[in-house]
């Protein structure tokens, strides 16, 4: 256990998100609502990190500071891992839950938790994910995300996918043993997530679903995800890609 | 109603599992298809002790009016909503499936969308079983979904054994009866988010359900590729292995990295078809040449394979031998290839498209690969020049470029004694019937050279076009020749070569063993082999061809002795020695 005190530092992290950023910001505070009604005694803290944001975004997050008390802080990062760091250097606890800033959260996913962090006595070591993501707007797809306990789990997954995205739950002590690497176009490298997933499981942090939750992701046409897709990046190597590791 | 015989007819699916040993009889020979007691027993909350037992209380519930399915297969809830011309008051839904829906295309749940796979699949029958046993029988990875991927199922490790594809797709059916339960949190997330965001809505039928790790189709089709390939020192990558030229090299550059890399492990890895008599021909042990062909992966996630291959096996050097899948993944991940091995290219000739413009691998991809290759190696001068004429390359881009000689096995070439100088003169022609070597030019100079018999070798092997050899009287089809010798006992006294585009083709080197003139046509690298003397400068000219095989003819002696001194000195200069040491300082760098 890394902190005394029990709360929650909620990080919406966003760049050119624009008007998208009130239904991010609605939906998490719908969940802070919730965590706050079933564990009063979990203190939640709210930062929305700005990374290079457009006017518009800038506009946006500066009015959500005033009018629902959120903590604005403005970054130059150019690369989602590294305002995420950046943001967690920010929180007043332990524990970060992520959000993206075109992205929403069920309304339980804070409160089941928090639920998890205490039955687990708030753990340093574990990742909490949703049980499910829900990808919209550019797709239409409930996916049920990767679950180590489950018979279908397969590290070998890894060669090809990523289990787990960005939005989580853990004690920012992991960024110490497992930062993001930055994004790197120039030498192919992109999926900033996907490369800490594989990292953190090697470094044998436990990653947990959260039964009954649910992350809702909408797949924009012109995001920094798309552009690192569409260059063709790959997540940076790691053993999960040599066929030896699973000799 | 449900009747006996109507239980029967299911029991009958079940047990014999008739639809399944129809194609092949494995995988579900045990397992239940359209009612599965232990999922009536969860439902029902009872045991029974026999499948009959279960069903008719299963029946029984039915006709009280309650929806109960009696599988993980069919599931009758979303049978019902998605059928609404259906009245579970009036009919049977399970029995409906069995007699008609699966007939009509109607699909048992939202994980099998029965229209999908047969426009995916090319099946024409909407048979729901059929689609089934379609997927469990086939010889490869499924999808039942768009949004759904599965692995092959058929792999011999256990790991597989125990992920059939019932089994995942079956885990699947109950982790959604776990979500469309109306006390489910997940759905209460989805309608609740549905008042932030009306874009993701509360009731959806176009709503498509996955699991990771099935959610990706690389997965599915590669996860095989580690069993197959393990890891490897040096890959050579080709299209597929066959009599062409590129096999030839393919030949020398195994030979030079199993001596050059004692104790390697070396991997052949062909995309298509491999030739097994030419691995035996070219001594290449079969245990270290990979087909990758029977795995039935889509082109669209060759990138994807090459990249697994490459990277999971920790190859130090990687060459590409004129293979299109690697040219194409070192085009859209070189960057991250030059950090982690040696690649080295070879290529041979431009290429043709069906309308005649210049196409093929290197006009695709050398511009861009070249940043991340180590060597690119080329066998003729002509192919560097028309390269050096596409774009400005900085010295160091240039030293990149290698022209290499492909060996040529040692082979006496003694003068050719002449049995019988008054015959009718016998002309050997021995190449594909494609475009690219101009059958129907060959077709005309027979006709003109009705003074000779000509022997015609090859086959169709990349077109599909039937060239009409049989208009030329003085034509014969000997088929395919694998070895030398089967030319050489045929005594001939000349060779026809009328190639439209090629680099240095090999085939000219077994030519010249052959002792007998060759008239060519000059096109690519073939002026860097023959003299000039004997090449056609215009490939379409049917009257140049003819006047010059009359003018061999009649002062052959002194031609013949002309064209054995330059056979020998062209052999000469094409050793093995000579080619592994260009190899040797390409894989120093």
């Amino acid at each position: 256990v890394s902190n005394t005190v029990r709360g929650i530092q909620v990080i919406v992290t966003a760049h050119k998100e624009g008007v998208l950023l009130y239904q991010t910001i609605k939906s998490a505070e719908v969940a802070i609502k919730e965590a706050y009604s079933r564990y009063p005694a979990i203190e939640i803290s709210k930062i929305i990190y700005l990374d290079n944001p457009d006017k518009l975004t800038l506009k946006i997050g500066n009015d959500i500071a005033k009018y629902l008390g959120w903590n604005v802080i403005i970054g130059d990062n150019k690369d989602p891992g590294q305002s995420r760091m950046k943001a967690s250097d920010h929180s007043s606890f332990a524990h970060i839950a992520l959000l993206d800033g075109d992205d929403l959260w069920s309304f339980n996913w804070l409160s089941n938790s928090i639920k998890v962090l205490m039955d687990n006595n708030f753990n340093n070591k574990i990742i909490l994910h949703p049980e499910y993501n829900y990808i919209f707007e550019g797709a239409n797809l409930l996916v049920k995300q990767g679950d180590p306990t489950s018979s279908s789990f397969d590290l070998e997954y890894f060669r090809f996918g990523n289990y787990w995205d960005a939005l989580s739950i853990f004690d920012k002590s992991i960024f110490e043993v497992c930062p993001y690497i930055k994004n790197d176009s120039e030498i192919g490298l992109g999926h900033e997530d996907f490369t800490w997933s594989q990292l953190t499981y090697l470094n044998n942090f436990e990653h947990k679903l959260v039964k009954g939750t649910v992350h809702f992701k909408r797949k924009r046409e012109r995001s920094v995800s798309f552009e690192v897709n569409n260059i063709k990046s790959r997540a940076a190597i790691t053993d999960f890609n040599y066929y030896k590791y699973f000799k | 109603m449900i009747n006996f015989k109507q239980a029967d007819k299911i029991f009958s699916i079940n047990n014999s599992c008739k639809f399944i040993e129809d194609f092949d009889g494995f995988i579900i020979d045990k397992t239940d298809i359209l009612f599965e007691r232990r999922i009536v027993e969860e439902a029902l909350g009872r045991e029974f002790d026999s499948d009959l037992k279960a069903f008719l209380a299963w029946a029984e519930r039915i006709e009280c009016g309650e929806i109960v399915s009696p599988s993980r297969f069919i599931d009758l809830n979303y049978y019902q909503d998605s059928n609404k011309d259906l009245n579970p008051k009036y009919i049977n839904l399970l029995i409906h499936y069995i007699l008609h829906g699966q007939y009509e295309g109607r699909s048992p749940n939202k994980l099998l969308k029965v229209e999908w796979i047969c426009s995916n699949y090319n099946i024409n029958s909407t048979h729901g079983l059929v689609n089934l046993c379609n997927a469990i029988s086939r010889n490869g990875p499924f999808k039942s979904a768009p949004s759904l991927s599965f692995p092959a199922f058929f792999d011999s490790s256990e790991k597989e054994k125990n992920r059939s594809f019932y089994g995942v797709i079956g885990d699947l059916f109950r982790d959604k009866f776990s979500i469309f339960d109306s006390e489910s949190e997940i759905l209460k997330s989805i309608n609740r988010i549905s008042e932030i965001e009306p874009q993701i809505k509360k009731f959806d039928p176009n709503r498509s359900y996955s699991m990771m790790p099935f959610n990706v189709d690389s997965y599915s089709y590669l996860i095989k590729l580690r069993n197959l390939i393990g890891s490897a020192d040096v890959l050579i990558f080709r299209d597929a292995i066959n009599y062409g030229g590129a096999d030839v090299v393919l030949k020398f550059l195994y030979n030079f990295t199993k001596t050059n890399n004692n104790k390697s492990v070396v991997r052949i890895i062909s995309i298509g078809p491999i030739d097994m008599d030419v691995l035996l021909k070219h001594g290449i042990d079969k245990n270290d040449v990979v087909e990758l062909g029977n795995l039935k992966i889509p082109q669209y996630l060759y990138d994807d394979m090459i990249f697994d291959i490459v990277i999971g096996s920790q190859a130090k050097k990687v060459y590409n031998l004129n293979c299109g899948p690697l040219w194409s993944a070192t085009k859209t991940y070189g960057k991250i290839f030059k950090t982690k091995f040696k690649l080295y290219g070879f290529m041979f000739c431009d290429d043709r498209d069906k309308l005649g413009n210049v196409d093929g691998y290197p006009s695709r991809y050398l511009l861009t690969a070249i940043n991340y290759l180590d060597q690119i190696y080329l066998d003729s001068l002509y192919l560097l020049e028309n390269i050096k004429n596409r774009s400005i390359f900085t010295s160091e881009v240039q030293k990149k470029f290698v022209v290499f000689n492909t060996p040529v096995n040692s082979f006496e070439l003694k003068p050719k004694v002449f049995s019988n100088v008054n015959k009718r003169k016998k002309i050997c022609w021995a190449g594909r019937f494609d475009r690219q070597k101009r059958p129907d030019i060959l077709i005309q100079i027979a006709k003109e050279l009705n003074e000779c018999d000509i022997e015609v070798w090859g086959s169709t092997m990349l077109d599909t076009e039937d060239y009409p050899f049989q208009s030329a009287k003085n034509i014969e089809l000997m088929g395919m020749f694998s070895n030398i010798e089967e030319l050489l006992v045929r005594d001939y006294d000349l060779v026809l070569f009328t190639s439209e585009w090629e680099g240095v083709p090999t085939i000219i080197f077994e030519f010249m063993k052959l002792r007998v003139p060759i008239v060519a046509s000059k096109v690519g690298g073939v002026s860097e082999v023959l003299s000039g003397k004997l090449l056609v400068s215009n490939f379409e000219k049917i009257d140049e061809y003819v006047s010059l095989v009359r003018s061999i003819f009649s002062d052959y002696d002194a031609v013949l002795k002309v064209c054995l001194a330059e056979y020998k000195s062209v052999f000469s200069a094409r050793t093995v020695e000579k080619f592994n040491n260009i190899m040797l300082e390409g894989s120093d760098l």
